[in-house]
């Protein structure tokens, strides 16, 4: 059937019900059916068919997925090695309102990593640093020396007493199985004096130390 | 076309043109903004077809990064729509393979008789829901037909072209499927058969 041939009475234009329905035809061409339509029961009842099933088509509801999270996964896809724009937009706190503090706060923290870890490679300083049970590595900091010192079995308590108030010495540990007393001394008075006149001022007390060693150095 | 749309149609039609000149030079912004305006089209299309949340989502997917790979190719020759509706077409279809969903014309006989309770037939809640049954019940040829020419409003032309077929078997397969739903849609005409 041809569209110029659609008259108000005449053949039924069924076939052109869906093109009225979605209003694909000319307008013109429309109203010609619409007109058709008006005069003809049959087809009336027809084209009320066609518009109910487009309702039905139109009304049949679909849950559209979160396009956000969906477009998130196509950038992921079309730039793979690019940060998402989901993840663009969520930056950490510092990150988002002090950019410069963030990496101001970054450098510092290396700055101070290295630092630490190049005092700790110059060695001079290992002095004022205790030594862990973990091994040598010196990590706090200390304001004594301490002596390993066995002491004569007749020694008196008075000269044992008066040979440590001469260096401001105190015992501190032991004795251990083997007799070993740790006796500490204020860093500044083996600063003042050196560690080896120390030393050498315990070892000349033979009739009080009979042994006196240190594996610290200042 | 619809009277008094064309130009809104025109013009977005203009602009998907635009855009996809932008897509293939790789502007990403430029794609945003058409999958942020196809996207749920296309799902609700694509769904129409192969009934599957997970798989018209993968589906939609697939088609949106085609149109991403292929803008450079695009011989603007159709709609962008069109184009964009074929790829979708091709893509849910490929899905239902999947799936094995290829309905026959027969699937219909599991719909109720609206001769058995006509008091009900005529409880137009009820009947609806009946057609969105029977919608389901479509083979996927008739389905994409309807969805196109009623939800999207399409000439068969055009419905022709995504479809990859000449505009009889379009009109065909509508008339096929309103066929099949004859005896509801005179259920809730009130018509009596």
């Amino acid at each position: 059937m041809r569209l110029k041939d659609i008259k108000t009475s005449g053949p039924h234009p069924t076939e052109f019900f869906p093109l009225v329905v979605n209003r694909t035809l000319p307008e013109e061409e429309q109203q010609k059916i619409r007109d058709h339509i008006s005069e003809c029961p049959s087809c009336r009842m027809e084209f009320s068919r066609w518009e109910t099933l487009s309702s039905a088509v139109k009304g049949d509801s679909v849950v559209i997925p979160d396009i956000n999270s969906a477009w998130s996964s196509m950038e992921r896809r079309i730039k793979p090695d690019r940060k998402t724009s989901e993840e663009k937009a969520s930056p950490s706190f510092i990150r988002r309102f002090f950019p410069s503090l963030a990496w101001g706060i970054v450098a510092l923290q290396g700055i101070i990593i290295i630092g630490f870890a190049v005092y700790l490679l110059i060695g001079g300083q290992e002095r004022d640093l205790w030594r862990t049970l973990g091994g040598k590595t010196t990590v706090m900091k200390r304001d004594d020396v301490r002596l390993q010192v066995v002491f004569q079995q007749d020694a008196k308590a008075s000269d044992i007493a008066d040979l440590l108030s001469k260096v401001e010495g105190q015992i501190v540990g032991g004795p251990s199985n083997q007799g070993v007393f740790e006796v500490s001394i204020p860093l500044h008075i083996v600063k003042k004096n050196s560690m080896d006149s120390i030393l050498k001022l315990f070892r000349q007390r033979t009739d009080v130390v009979r042994w006196v060693q240190t594996d610290e150095t200042i | 076309m619809r009277e008094g749309e064309s130009g809104r149609n025109g013009d977005l039609d203009k602009e998907d043109l635009i855009l996809i000149d932008h897509i293939a030079e790789g502007d990403d912004e430029a794609f945003r903004k058409l999958f942020e305006r196809y996207y749920p089209m296309i799902y609700r299309f694509i769904i129409r077809i192969n009934r599957s949340p997970e798989l018209a989502e993968e589906a939609v997917d697939d088609t949106l990064f085609e149109v991403w790979k292929k803008a450079k190719k695009f011989r603007k020759s159709s709609k962008v729509s069109t184009w964009i509706y074929g790829i979708a077409y091709y893509k849910a279809l490929k899905s239902l393979r999947g799936i094995n969903d290829f309905q026959d014309d027969t699937k219909l006989e599991g719909m109720p008789d609206p001769a058995d309770s006509p008091e009900k037939i005529y409880e137009a809640r009820e009947i609806q829901g009946h057609i969105h049954e029977a919608l389901q019940t479509l083979s996927a040829e008739q389905r994409t037909a309807m969805e196109l020419a009623f939800f999207n409003e399409l000439p068969y032309s055009e419905i022709a072209r995504i479809m990859g077929c000449d505009e009889n078997t379009v009109k065909t397969r509508i008339f096929r499927a309103k066929k099949k739903l004859n005896h509801i849609l005179i259920g809730v005409t009130g018509e009596k058969s």
